[in-house]
């Protein structure tokens, strides 16, 4: 009986460590391939890790879940797991962020230098605004596009 | 003194003309810049082709402090002293605009065109009088200083304020933020009293939920950035 669930356990721990091991191949695999960069492999290969590590070294779980007072040791598992994920996302929150702050600073630029450099028909204004005053109906104020 | 008008629009090929024609009528010594803010409707064809204006176009809706920022810096590369905002909606009446300059002229940084100091400055709701009182509440104890329209956009600057106001600007609901930015930084806010209309044409940005993001997002920017230390 006893004998029986040894042998359930490690073959959970063989399929755990061989997962790990999968995703973090997968991993290299895609940083080899470009499609993901480095910095952000980080994040992933460290939960990766954990979980190596904890399907490599068995009794670790139980040590875990005693520490923090958990009864079910699967149950630390996905808190792991969870934590990993959430950490994983508010990444990518800052990421997209970042991104984002970084969009709309390249857009306005290119907006104001869109309007700079448009072709307008006034002939000698060239840089800088028209002088104020005349706002009237001269065709040659029409700053067109095309 | 060097005046520019920036009509932020967006989706408004029904107002924007009228506007422009409204500016030109009451601010005859301002450049007039629109700013088109990613419109889908026929807002950047009718700019192009109206005379007297310079408009920015910007490649996708950024929300309209992305289009205020945009005008801002066109203000400073260009060397203009005063900024003045009137939405392309037409809820901003230029009859109004001389006002807020000569306020700014006359040494404010930032004029903020209020509604409510008004006598018959009606609220349009119930729900947005409690939001204007909840933030004018909110700036005094914040700021020690009663603000009564905190999300009026009417609104002038002068070069100093917009200095200040470009390094890190809100493109979402930029109102509020304005306030607290330049009176946390020591700048002069003065409030005029104007008249504001309903829009002229168009639909307004504003539904529920987009109500209770601004109230949220403006709640979080103010405590985040403005309590517990803060920034300069």
């Amino acid at each position: 009986m006893s004998g029986n669930y040894v042998y359930y356990l490690s073959r959970v721990q063989f399929f755990a460590v061989g997962g790990s091991i999968l995703l973090i191949l997968f991993l290299f695999w895609l940083i080899r391939r470009r499609k993901l960069l480095v910095e952000y492999s980080l994040l992933w290969l460290a939960v990766f890790s954990i979980f190596l590590v904890i399907a490599v070294f068995g009794g670790l779980l139980g040590e875990i879940s005693r520490f923090f007072g958990i009864l079910y040791p699967p149950a630390s598992l996905f808190i792991l797991l969870i934590i990993g994920i959430f950490m994983l996302l508010l990444h990518y929150s800052t990421s997209i962020s970042d991104l984002k702050r970084k969009l709309n600073e390249l857009s306005l630029k290119l907006a104001l230098l869109e309007n700079r450099t448009r072709p307008r028909e006034e002939p000698a204004a060239g840089e800088g605004p028209r002088a104020g005053g005349n706002p009237g109906d001269d065709a040659g104020e029409r700053p067109g596009r095309s | 003194m060097r005046i520019l008008a920036v009509v932020p629009a967006y989706n408004e090929e029904g107002s924007i003309v009228g506007l422009i024609e409204g500016i030109k009528a009451h601010l005859p010594g301002a450049d007039i810049l629109a700013v088109n803010d990613g419109s889908t409707d026929g807002t950047a064809t009718i700019l192009a082709r109206t005379a007297g204006i310079d408009f920015i176009d910007l490649p996708f809706n950024m929300g309209v402090g992305g289009a205020v920022l945009a005008g801002m810096r066109y203000c400073l590369e260009r060397g203009y002293d005063v900024m003045v905002r009137l939405d392309g909606d037409g809820q901003h009446p230029p009859a109004e605009a001389a006002g807020l300059v000569a306020a700014v002229a006359a040494g404010a940084d930032m004029a903020v065109g209020s509604r409510y100091l008004l006598a018959d400055g009606a609220y349009s709701s119930v729900t947005r009088m409690m939001g204007i009182k909840f933030l004018e509440g909110l700036s005094r104890i914040m700021l020690g200083r009663r603000f009564t329209d905190n999300t009026s956009g009417y609104r002038a600057f002068s070069r100093r304020a917009m200095e200040f106001l470009v390094r890190d600007y809100p493109y979402d609901f930029p109102e509020p933020e304005e306030i607290y930015i330049l009176e946390k930084g020591g700048l002069r806010i003065v409030e005029v009293p104007v008249a504001m209309q309903e829009r002229t044409a168009g639909v307004t940005s504003i539904n529920l939920v987009r109500t209770w993001y601004f109230l949220a997002k403006v709640l979080l920017t103010i405590f985040i950035k403005y309590t517990l230390g803060g920034r300069k």
